[in-house]
């Protein structure tokens, strides 16, 4: 049974079916059998009939039992012909397929007449083989002599000779200048450029903006928003929590390309295999990241493998949908219907992407998808260095001697000979969390491993007689403790928050301390800066389990008068149960104690004779660490590892692509994750595309990627101009850009799609050249009308076509208009304004969505954070799709939700004022020379008089309206975040503002002509 | 066959709203076969009959509800409380959480009672449903084939999980059209409860897909504005906001007049429809003209993003023409303490629920409403602690209004409540289902995509529930 009630599709009706024309397979009977015959008699070996294919001619004239399907000797008797003509029970069978007309059984009989010749489908063939060049001879080109620039041109006019249509005037100079500067660069001229072609709309000027607007970033952004619908760019995960995701990066890599004019074949191989190049460097890494891009999940109970399998089919159908423009996709579980793809086959590109380090689930925290890498910018770059170099120059000082070293040296070690340190009598310990203390000898304490992750210690006891001028705290390593302790953290670290000294409840301010380790990152004057969960003292080191000491100086002598009670409370609020494990609290009676190892202090005090070598290096780093005399070199040193703290964090990470050992491929019955029965496959190409083979090697992605652009695959570089084709004529070659299969469009201009797909692979793959050619031809300069009245002319490229501009657009050219736009090119997502609430539905975690501040509020809508689940309510209203999949051709709808999101969402409103203020400032007092500065900056025109009649009655309501209400002129011009220009009167400004706002609403503000 | 002979008989559609298209009139597939000039175009819309219904009210009860503590009643389960889950169950099955864990059987936390003349049992933490059960079938058998909540919804939705298809109430707007002038076809709302964990949802669920963008949901937002830019920006009033859209149409008139372009058109057009909508939106969720009575029936204060609220609300969107309805409530994951958390989800939603259908019925609208209720698949009758895991092979789903006769249950799951084993229905065979109460052929309502003739029902055979609905 045929899967699907087929509509009647009207290009069957073409002209054979009436006339005497040759029956051209591809055109006439290709689409009829397809549609009609191919679900049960097809590719399909799953759903296959009566063991008859009638896409194989071999299988479709055979003899089976005295008769043949298709008989070309009496094509009348065809069984075929016998069997759709069949009043009773015609084929297809059953009531919800209709029969064949009379018309399209003729049409088969003229064929079967005609000797059955079943061609190649036409995407599949060579494409320098159907290049044949113009005819020179033919007259049908002149009508409009000298209008054929080249050979686009040449092959348009052919067609619409043929059609007996002349293509259309050339443009307006106003309207060609907006339609080449939205085209290629997404934003509107500015009235400068627009003046000046108007003075001179030359086929030289034109060339000459074309090939100013060529060499802009702001083309390169432009191309970047064509591409990254299609490879389904992102920020977030798309699945589930839909968390954020590091892929930034990835994206300053593609403007780059495109601004660079990388060739569209190292631009590919890149972006699938970039890792696997021999001489990989950062920026192929990164482009690699291309193969990050699907659907991932961390929803907690999903099963790794089922999500395995989902990620490589979701690469499978991107890379076939992107380069190939085929439905692979489709035989994921079955054989495909219509096109000449296996399920196997769909399996074997799969293999391709086995060797990619992954995992199914991502259990990593929020916002890491591991494998992932660091991508300084030049800047951070920079200041990475200046920082080395500074803590290099601070290196030198902190290691060099000197004579007052040497002699502070001897008093140090003296000190530590001497210095005395007791434990308090009379000790309580308590905790916040409920943790017991087992006392060890020499008051060592061994805190339980049971209770919350965070935790505060406090040590009570009553002043001694003794004073005490410093405490000090011991980390002892403890065989039962993890990692031999100190700490109760899984790794035997801790991290001491804050520790406060209190006497009779009031504090005791510590002035000074030193360590005898710190781990990086984590210096002990973090302990006592007064300040919780701002860092703390931290002890990780190769060496497990090795003691170390703190030593904190009070700022005045405490007890000795035997009266008072000494409180010291040690915070540990790092989390992770990063607590203090085993350790002992002491008091000294002398401040500048200093810290030591335990046990260098037992070598010292033996007369110092025990020392080693490695002993008196370790006490000379002790010394250093702790005297005086470079205490301000240390904190100059702390100071810069804090600053190179921070650059380091702020870097951007990109996800790699990583290739490890390659995971097993299987076929998947109906794609079944779960079924470990199927076949194991082995990375291949459909062998309907091509060839490809190595010598016993495992093929790799980087094969693949070189046998797309290698210049013989028949489908690459006629879908790549065929898009690029319609990104400026507006419609395709071939209409369905993203199914060149046996039920995709067939192209109107087979000639030209060809010429266009040669010029680009012979010219290196130049895609800026390919632009060039399109934007300056007359084709492309024909005057644009609505296909509507015509529908001829548009098929035949005869007209350009007026759409709107795509959401992304809208919001660039409001701003442009405004003045608030920022140029600045690349970096990390922005945030727009959004409505609170919108992201209400995330969870895991809940969001609470923070704009961006200052001028990244008004960056290009391309750097826009793309949140897959929930796209900026602006843009998804003028139909930016969700990039969960290749997107070829967005919809441009037409919907009261885009336009309450153009009237209302305060970026308009305040690009509106802005574009008021703006105008204001610069276009004199009256009215009418304001308006048309106004006019200028949106339309690059001058209002017409009815117009201008129009708004400047609009603006004298609203003046007065607005002087009656002068805070509602307040809170209008206020909206947003750029403020208003204190010198105009706000009435004034609000009563513009409206001005503004129809203006950026305007049908012929949004759309290109 | 009931097609009107010319679009303007087409039910609540004036003259202009045919001209005009796009957001209001006719439904595009229907229009379609309208102008083919026949009813049975190859291949287009055929409406069946008389539709039942004209508007669809879906209550989801997002997280995947446990049907072992609503509306199936396993005692056999009970017995086994504790013991593990015999293997002839559950061998080779998927599972969320649970897969690889030992398996043991968890009774079903409350009991259950008869309710209604009909005398149909269901837990008694559903009293309110109780008392209006005679309008509701009660499917036993349903079963989806995907375990985890962001999938699962997605099949609900589409059917199938490949992100990019249309919604049903997309394929429902886009097949039937809009049957107001002022107000989206397809609405969307949605509840956060205080029992088990509020899972995600993604705007994937109410999204058109390839169908045009108009098709979308909408979604009515209880906390700041109802719809999205649906207020005036600060400092304008509706008199002001009115002049500069009645500015902006005036000139794209005047441009437009020489072009002829339809485009620009149309554009005027979606602009005096949201100028509209500004005036229709605060209308709607304003629900000061609502009588204590009815307050207190549903069991809301007013627009408070509960619920009950957005019950309440869906009844108000019923009367003034929304086509498709849908009302999330997002509270249903019980992993842990299923017995706490049904107990505060139950309340939630139980009085509102019911509230619902009453309310209805006595409007009148019960009749031509259909009414779904349910989520995006069960629990298993194995323990995960104390509570329960995400289950697919067999769940419950209640349906009413409609003309479909209450007071009945249609297919069991097996004495476990493991698997749907009698009468199973699919997910798909919902979607029939209702395509059919509202006219529509499952098999029909087909949209050219990527040269694939695609439904919502998808590839596989669809049953239209006949017995439920007979």
């Amino acid at each position: 049974m045929p899967l699907m009630a087929p509509l009647l599709p009207a290009l069957l009706l073409t002209a054979a079916t009436y006339s005497e024309d040759p029956v051209d397979f591809t055109r006439d009977i290709r689409p009829l059998l397809a549609d009609r015959c191919f679900p049960c008699h097809g590719p399909d070996a799953g759903a296959r009939e009566a063991g008859l294919r009638l896409d194989l001619r071999a299988s479709a004239v055979e003899e089976r039992g005295g008769s043949r399907v298709i008989d070309t000797r009496d094509p009348a008797e065809s069984e075929l012909l016998v069997r759709v003509r069949d009043d009773i029970d015609p084929m297809p069978p059953g009531p919800e397929h209709p029969p064949l007309t009379e018309a399209e059984a003729a049409l088969l009989e003229r064929w079967i007449a005609g000797g059955a010749q079943y061609d190649q489908h036409w995407a599949y063939r060579p494409v320098a083989q159907h290049a044949a060049p113009s005819s020179e001879d033919a007259p049908r080109s002149s009508p409009r002599a000298g209008w054929a620039q080249g050979e686009i041109d040449r092959l348009v006019l052919d067609g619409l000779a043929e059609a007996g249509l002349r293509p259309a005037p050339r443009a307006d100079a106003r309207s060609l200048a907006r339609r080449l500067s939205f085209d290629l660069l997404g934003l509107p001229p500015t009235r400068a450029q627009v003046e000046a072609f108007m003075e001179d709309p030359s086929q030289g000027h034109l060339e000459g903006l074309v090939d100013e607007f060529l060499t802009s970033a702001q083309h390169a952004e432009r191309l970047t928003t064509f591409w990254f619908d299609l490879v389904r760019f992102a920020d977030t995960t798309g699945i589930h929590a839909d968390n954020r995701w590091n892929v930034t990066p990835y994206r300053d890599w593609v403007i780059e390309a495109f601004a660079s004019n990388m060739p569209f074949d190292q631009f590919t191989v890149e972006q699938l295999a970039g890792d696997l190049l021999p001489d990989a460097g950062r920026s192929q890494r990164i482009a690699a990241a291309y193969n990050r891009l699907n659907l991932i999940t961390r929803e907690g109970g999903s099963q790794p493998k089922e999500f395995l399998a989902r990620y490589t089919a979701d690469r499978v159908r991107n890379v076939t949908e992107v380069w190939l423009a085929s439905t692979v996709g489709c035989a994921e579980c079955h054989d495909h219907k219509f096109d000449p793809f296996s399920t196997k086959e769909f399996y074997e590109l799969g293999a391709f992407f086995a060797d990619i380090d992954q995992v199914g689930v991502y259990l990593s925290g929020n916002n890491t998808f591991p494998p992932e890498f660091q991508v300084p910018s030049p800047q951070q770059e920079r200041q990475l260095e200046e920082l080395s170099a500074a803590l290099g120059a601070v290196d030198e000082v902190l290691s060099a001697s000197s004579p007052a070293l040497t002699s502070d040296r001897a008093s140090f070690e003296a000190g530590l000979a001497a210095s005395r340190w007791r434990s308090p009598a009379q000790v309580e310990v308590s905790s916040e969390a409920g943790r017991t203390f087992e006392r060890g000898p020499e008051g060592a304490l061994r805190s339980s491993a049971e209770g919350d992750d965070r935790d505060t210690f406090t040590v009570r006891f009553p002043a001694p007689d003794e004073p005490i001028r410093a405490i000090r705290i011991e980390l002892l390593p403890d065989p039962d403790l993890p990692n031999q302790g100190p700490g109760l953290a899984s790794n035997g670290n801790m991290v001491l928050t804050e520790l406060t000294v209190r006497v009779d409840g009031e504090v005791v301010p510590i002035v000074a301390s030193r360590a005898s380790f710190e781990q990086p990152g984590y210096p002990l004057t973090k302990a006592h800066d007064g300040a919780l969960g701002r860092g703390g003292w931290a002890v990780m080191r190769n060496q497990d389990g090795a003691p170390s000491e703190a030593v904190f100086d009070l700022e005045r002598t405490v007890g000795g008068t035997g009266a008072g009670r000494v409180e010291v409370t040690l915070a540990q609020v790092h989390g992770g149960r990063h607590l203090l494990g085993r350790w002992r609290l002491s008091v000294g009676d002398a401040t500048d104690q200093p810290a030591l190892a335990p046990r260098l202090r037992d070598l010292l005090r033996g007369a110092g004779d025990g020392l080693s070598e490695a002993d008196r290096a370790d006490l000379d780093l002790l010394h250093r660490a702790q005297t005086p005399l470079l205490a301000r070199e240390r904190g100059e040193k702390a100071r810069l590892e804090e600053e190179r703290a921070m650059v380091q964090a702020a870097i951007p990470l990109v996800m790699e692509t990583r290739a490890v050992e390659p995971m097993v491929t299987r076929v998947l019955a109906r794609g079944d994750w779960m079924d470990e029965a199927g076949e194991e496959v082995l990375p291949g190409v459909p062998s309907a595309l091509g060839s490809l083979t190595s010598e016993g090697e495992r093929l790799t992605r980087l094969d693949l990627a070189r046998w797309l652009v290698n210049g013989d695959n028949p489908l690459v570089a006629r879908v790549l101009v065929n898009r690029v084709w319609r990104l400026f004529m507006g419609r395709g070659i071939v209409e369905t850009l993203d199914d060149f299969g046996v039920q995709g469009a067939t192209p109107t201009h087979p000639e030209l799609l060809d010429h266009l797909a040669e010029r680009l692979v012979d010219s290196g793959w130049d895609l800026r050249c390919l632009i060039r050619e399109i934007v300056t031809s007359s084709t492309y300069q024909q005057a644009s009308s609505t296909a509507d009245h015509e529908p001829a002319r548009g098929r035949w490229f005869g007209q350009q076509v007026r759409h709107r501009l795509d959401a992304e657009f809208i919001r660039d050219a409001a701003l442009a208009a405004s003045g608030l736009l920022q140029l600045e090119v690349g970096g990390p997502s922005v945030r727009p304004y959004q409505p609170p609430g919108y992201w209400s539905h995330l969870n895991f975690p809940r969001r609470t969505y923070r704009p961006s501040e200052g001028a990244d509020l008004y960056r290009r809508a391309l750097y826009g954070h793309w949140q897959r689940q929930f796209v900026h309510p602006s843009l998804a209203a003028f139909d930016a799709p969700s990039r969960e999949r290749c997107t070829s051709e967005r919809p441009r709808s037409n919907t009261p939700l885009a336009a309450l999101a153009l009237l209302n969402d305060p970026i308009f409103v305040e690009a509106a004022r802005a574009l008021a203020q703006r105008t204001l400032l610069e276009a004199g007092l009256a009215d009418g020379a304001r308006l048309e500065l106004l006019w200028q900056r949106v339309l690059q025109r001058a209002p017409e008089p009815a117009e201008a009649a129009l708004l400047l009655d609009l603006l004298q309501q609203h003046r007065e309206a607005y002087a009656r209400a002068p805070d509602d002129a307040a809170a209008l011009i206020a909206v947003g975040a750029s403020a208003p220009d204190s010198s105009l009167a706000p009435t004034e400004l609000a009563a513009w503002t409206s001005v503004a706002r129809v203006a950026l609403n305007l049908h012929e503000a949004i759309v290109r002509e | 066959m009931n097609i009107p002979s010319s679009p303007y008989q087409w039910p609540h559609l004036s003259r202009r709203a045919f001209l005009t298209g796009a957001a209001a009139g006719v439904g595009q597939a229907a229009l379609a076969s309208l102008q083919a000039g026949t009813h049975q175009a190859p291949g287009g819309l055929r409406l069946q009959g008389a539709p039942r219904a004209k508007r669809v009210i879906h209550l989801y009860m997002a997280g995947g509800p446990s049907h072992l503590e609503t509306f199936d009643e396993k005692p056999e389960l009970s017995k086994l409380d504790g013991q593990p889950m015999p293997e002839s169950f559950t061998g080779g099955q998927q599972l969320a959480q649970l897969q690889g864990r030992q398996l043991r059987c968890l009774a079903p936390r409350f009991p259950f009672r008869a309710f209604g003349e009909s005398g149909l049992r269901i837990c008694e933490k559903f009293p309110r449903l109780g008392s209006v059960i005679d309008e509701f079938c009660i499917l036993n058998s349903l079963e989806t084939d995907q375990i985890n909540h962001d999938p699962a919804h997605t099949l609900f939705n589409t059917g199938t999980t490949l992100p990019g298809r249309p919604s049903m109430g997309s394929w429902i707007h886009y097949g039937l059209g809009s049957m107001n002038e002022n107000l989206p076809a397809f609405v969307v709302l949605s509840s956060i409860g205080k029992g088990g964990q509020s899972q995600p949802i993604a705007a994937r669920q109410w999204h058109s897909g390839f169908l045009p963008s108009r098709f979308q949901g909408v979604e009515l937002r209880s906390v700041g504005e109802p719809v999205l830019y649906v207020q005036n920006p600060a400092g304008v009033d509706r008199a002001r906001q009115g002049d500069v859209v009645d500015a902006i149409s005036r000139l794209n008139r005047s441009r437009t007049g020489r072009a002829e372009d339809p485009e620009a058109a149309a554009r005027t057009a979606q602009y005096e429809l949201a100028f509209r909508m500004q005036a229709a939106v605060p209308e709607l969720v304003d629900l000061s003209a609502e009588p204590q009575e009815v307050l207190d029936l549903y069991g809301t204060e007013g627009r408070d993003g509960s619920y009950a609220s957005n019950c309440l609300m869906a009844r108000r969107m019923a009367e003034r023409g929304v086509r498709f309805i849908q009302v999330y409530h997002r509270g249903w994951d019980h992993h842990g303490g299923v017995q706490r958390s049904m107990e505060i989800t139950a309340q939630e939603v139980d009085q509102a629920s019911a509230a619902l259908v009453t309310d209805l019925k006595r409007r009148g609208l019960l009749e031509d409403t259909l009414i779904l209720f349910g989520g995006e698949f069960g629990r298993t009758p194995m323990g995960q602690g104390d509570g329960r895991d995400h289950h697919i092979r067999g769940f419950s789903y209640l349906m009413a209004g409609a003309g479909i006769p209450g007071g009945r249950r249609y297919g069991a799951t097996d004495p476990l409540g493991y698997a749907a084993v009698e009468d199973v229905v699919h997910v798909r065979d919902l979607h029939a289902t209702i395509l059919h109460l509202l006219g529509l052929d499952h098999e029909q309502l087909s949209y050219d995509f990527r040269g694939l003739d695609l439904r919502l029902t998808g590839v596989e055979p669809a049953r239209v529930l006949r017995d439920v609905i007979a």
